[in-house]
């Protein structure tokens, strides 16, 4: 029984810790996965160009993924296209000047967030 | 032995009767004689009778004293004989084609004779030399057999050179040819086995060659084989750790991750309430001169960090320094870059 108030609290400390960490998490996987795949400035904007959408690009690991963190993590209306940018800003400065200075960039990404919240809560 | 083989000196071996033709040649000279004999007596009929002629003619145109001028005619006869020249002529002539046949048989008996006689000479002579021939031979087997495997080539052919001088069969003029020859052949067969010696190592050389190209041929391959497989290693490996560390195919792993990146990150103040943006972006005196369509990134003219120049933005943002800087877009082609102003 006590055993399971301490699991009770531990997964309650757990969600919360999660909850008010996640946009550091979150930070940490966007700034990482640009690293790794080596996005770069010219393919963000032939993607921009074309309205070409990031979902098909995501791995069935990474929506799977992103529908974990979800259950964790019920409310992110933090990720937006401001957020997006000022977390991108210290180690992707380039990517993060385009999408300040060019509107119809910061429209895409918008439209990109949208979809991906989507997908993640399933609406 | 007969008389004519006495006076030949070798006794007939003719199968014909030497006798007998003897006794037609006499027959045949007596013949001769006869058709002769006749001949000047068929010469001296016709000089009498054309002597005959003659006076006749003669006796004719004499005149005879107390006669007239008116001439006279004398009658009578005068019986030569008979005379038959066309059947003397053809007995003649059957005699003369008779006499001929009977020439031209002994001569063919002595032709015949001649020729055996000329058979039995070269026989003999034929005889004689191979006598001479088989015992030069003899000699010269012996000779060779005694010399036969005591040198080389040139002590062998000296050796038959002094055989032959032996035998008598040997010219000076022709052995220093020889000799001379022999040496001409010995250099060219010298020349040529040097040639074959050349073309051999050369043949040699040129497989040494291609052998040492198939080596290294064959060592790029094995290395470059290793590399590949080094490669190969490399990139599994890589993707091994890669799928290691991918954050979406081991959440737990990658949410700690990206927490203690998180967490190491957070004296910026990373949190949900980053809504806005932290900085007031400041417009900027400068200005940034790019073509139609261009876009790319250059560094900022304020703080020098990247800024991103879209292709339809009429400005330009610094995330560093939050410089705002107006785009100035001219035609292509007549600065070709992006420059600050």
């Amino acid at each position: 029984m006590e055993l399971e108030k301490v699991k009770g609290i531990a997964r309650t400390t757990f969600q919360g810790v999660m909850a008010s960490q996640v946009p550091m998490i979150l930070k940490g996987m966007l700034n990482e996965l640009l690293r790794r795949d080596d996005i770069t400035f010219e393919e963000i904007v032939a993607m921009v160009e074309k309205n070409e959408s990031l979902l098909p690009h995501l791995t069935p690991e990474m929506t799977h993924g992103m529908r974990r963190a979800a259950e964790l993590v019920p409310d992110i209306d933090f990720l937006t296209v401001e957020w997006f940018i000022d977390a991108i800003r210290e180690e992707h400065r380039a990517l993060a000047s385009l999408f300040l200075g060019w509107k119809k960039g910061r429209n895409w990404l918008a439209r990109q967030i949208e979809a991906i919240k989507a997908e993640m809560y399933g609406s | 032995m007969k008389e004519w083989e006495a006076a030949i000196g070798e006794v007939n071996t003719n199968p014909g009767d030497g006798d007998e033709l003897l006794a037609q040649a006499r027959s045949n000279t007596r013949r001769k004689q006869i058709i002769r004999l006749e001949e000047e007596e068929d010469a001296a009929h016709r000089a009498r009778m054309a002597r005959l002629n003659k006076e006749t003619v003669v006796n004719q145109n004499v005149p005879v004293p107390g006669e007239t001028s008116g001439g006279f005619k004398v009658t009578g006869g005068l019986d030569m004989g008979h005379i038959n020249y066309q059947d003397l002529m053809q007995q003649q002539i059957a005699d003369r084609e008779a006499l001929r046949q009977e020439a031209a048989q002994a001569a063919a008996n002595q032709q015949q004779i001649s020729e055996d006689l000329r058979q039995r000479l070269h026989t003999s002579e034929m005889d004689l030399i191979k006598s001479s021939f088989g015992a030069q031979m003899q000699m010269l087997n012996k000779t060779i057999e005694g010399n036969t495997s005591r040198g080389s080539f040139i002590q062998e052919y000296n050796g038959m050179m002094e055989v032959v001088k032996a035998l008598g069969m040997g010219h000076p003029q022709a052995s220093d040819n020889m000799s001379i020859q022999l040496d001409l052949k010995k250099m060219e067969f010298e020349n040529t086995r040097e040639l074959r010696k050349m073309m051999r190592e050369d043949k040699q050389a040129d497989r040494e060659f291609q052998r040492q190209l198939n080596r290294d041929a064959d060592e790029r391959e094995d290395k470059k084989a290793n590399l590949e497989i080094k490669r190969a290693e490399t990139a599994a490996a890589i993707q091994a750790e890669r799928e290691k560390r991918s954050m979406w195919a081991t959440p737990f792993e990658t949410v700690g991750m990206a927490l203690a990146k998180g967490l190491m990150d957070s004296n910026g103040g990373m949190s949900a309430d980053a809504g806005q943006p932290r900085h007031k972006q400041k417009r900027s005196g400068k200005k940034l001169e790019v073509g139609e369509g261009e876009s790319g990134v250059t560094n900022c003219p304020e703080c020098g960090e990247p800024v991103a120049i879209a292709p339809t933005a009429r400005s330009a943002v610094c995330s560093s320094c939050d410089a705002t800087f107006p785009i100035d877009r001219i035609s292509v082609g007549k600065t070709g870059g992006i420059h600050g102003a």
